[in-house]
């Protein structure tokens, strides 16, 4: 029985922890203010920067769950804040995920204001949202908040005894590994850390984070650094492909 | 100006492109005709916290804009390293947005050519 018990218990945190179709916040106004936004992408001839498949896959692209942004105040978390939600601010945006023949493909960005909710910007990676989603628990999908620091992005909630944060980005930035649940303490240290060195490196124009910490590091050496050279060189041929295919509806 | 506009230029200059460094930011119609003469902009922004506080820097590459006055859209579109993406996003807010999760455009390179 005792067996048993620890299966039924091991299964219910694993199904707990999946998260499985996460509906996240987003109320009904941002949803149609995002709905009205991403009608102005559609058409777009450059689709396939935004990892849609075909024109016809963004053309009949959905806007689906959302959640609400928020942005770490590097100088309150440089400054050991207590909490990880006494260190953030509302960014007054909702950001969703978009969906192209049911699958999530990328992102739309929508920010409050007087006269409902605006567009402010669509891209970015919805796989790597639904994944940080998918890795909380389910039960704290109406409170999950995606929470910027420069270009870095988290996933933050507080549940009744703590606090728990996992980082999103591409790269691990600060040393922050990504898709890892950290809890609050944890994160705290590191993302402390992470501001100091931001608000350092933020003394000198171009010397700023979104780099990693070892491009931070290397930011010293002309070749190292996360410069053009990296960001253009990297992307090869396919850089002026993307430049030739820019729109200007007259 | 220091830090990584300088230090690309020479990185660049050592690959066979030449560039020119601005500062502030560069005007809407100077991105289209940079973008379509097949030139990227090198753009360094600055991280604004509350109350417009920098609390970091950053480089970010404009490679195409989105222009559609159907629907008002004066995007420019760039790529973002830390993630590995593109974002496109109006003109005026790459230029300035306000504080907590603002940003502004303050210099970078542009005019890439390669060596003769």
């Amino acid at each position: 029985m005792r067996v048993l018990n620890v299966i039924t218990v091991t299964a219910l945190v694993i199904l707990c922890m999946s998260g499985g179709a996460f509906a996240a916040s987003g109320s009904d106004a941002a949803h149609t203010g995002a709905e009205q936004a991403l009608r102005t992408y559609k058409g777009m001839p450059m689709w396939d920067q935004f990892n849609f498949n075909s024109a016809d896959e963004l053309n009949s692209a959905v806007v689906g769950d959302g959640v609400p942004v928020f942005a770490f105040d590097a100088t309150k978390l440089a400054a050991d804040a207590s909490t990880l939600e006494s260190a953030m601010n509302d960014a007054n945006m909702v950001e969703f995920m978009v969906k192209g023949n049911n699958r999530d493909v990328t992102r739309l960005t929508v920010r409050k204001t007087d006269a409902g909710y605006v567009r402010y910007r669509f891209g970015g990676s919805a796989p790597r949202l639904a994944q940080g989603l998918a890795s909380l628990p389910a039960s704290a999908k109406p409170d999950v908040r995606l929470v910027l620091m420069g270009a870095a992005e988290f996933l933050y909630v507080r549940l009744p005894n703590q606090e728990l944060l996992i980082a999103i980005n591409n790269v691990s930035v600060g040393g922050i590994p990504n898709f890892k649940v950290l809890t609050g303490t944890k994160a705290l240290t590191m993302l402390s850390e992470l501001a100091k060195g931001m608000m350092k490196d933020g003394a000198v124009p171009g010397g700023g984070l979104g780099a990693t910490a070892p491009q931070q590091r290397a930011a010293t050496s002309p070749w190292a650094a996360p410069s053009l050279v990296t960001t253009i060189f990297a992307s090869g041929g396919l850089y002026y492909y993307r430049i030739r295919r820019n729109r200007s509806a007259v | 100006m220091g830090g990584w506009a300088s230090e690309s230029r020479t990185g660049l200059n050592y690959f066979g492109v030449t560039s020119t460094q601005y500062t502030g930011t560069l005007s809407y119609g100077t991105i289209k005709t940079e973008i379509n003469s097949s030139r990227p902009i090198y753009a360094e922004i600055a991280w604004l916290g509350p109350n417009d506080a920098v609390t970091g820097r950053h480089v970010q590459t404009i490679d195409g804009y989105y222009n559609d006055t159907n629907y008002g859209v004066t995007d420019v579109t760039y790529v973002e390293s830390t993630q590995n993406q593109h974002y496109s996003e109006d003109y005026n807010f790459f230029t300035y947005d306000a504080g907590p999760a603002g940003r502004k455009w303050e210099a970078g390179l542009w005019k890439f050519a390669k060596k003769p």
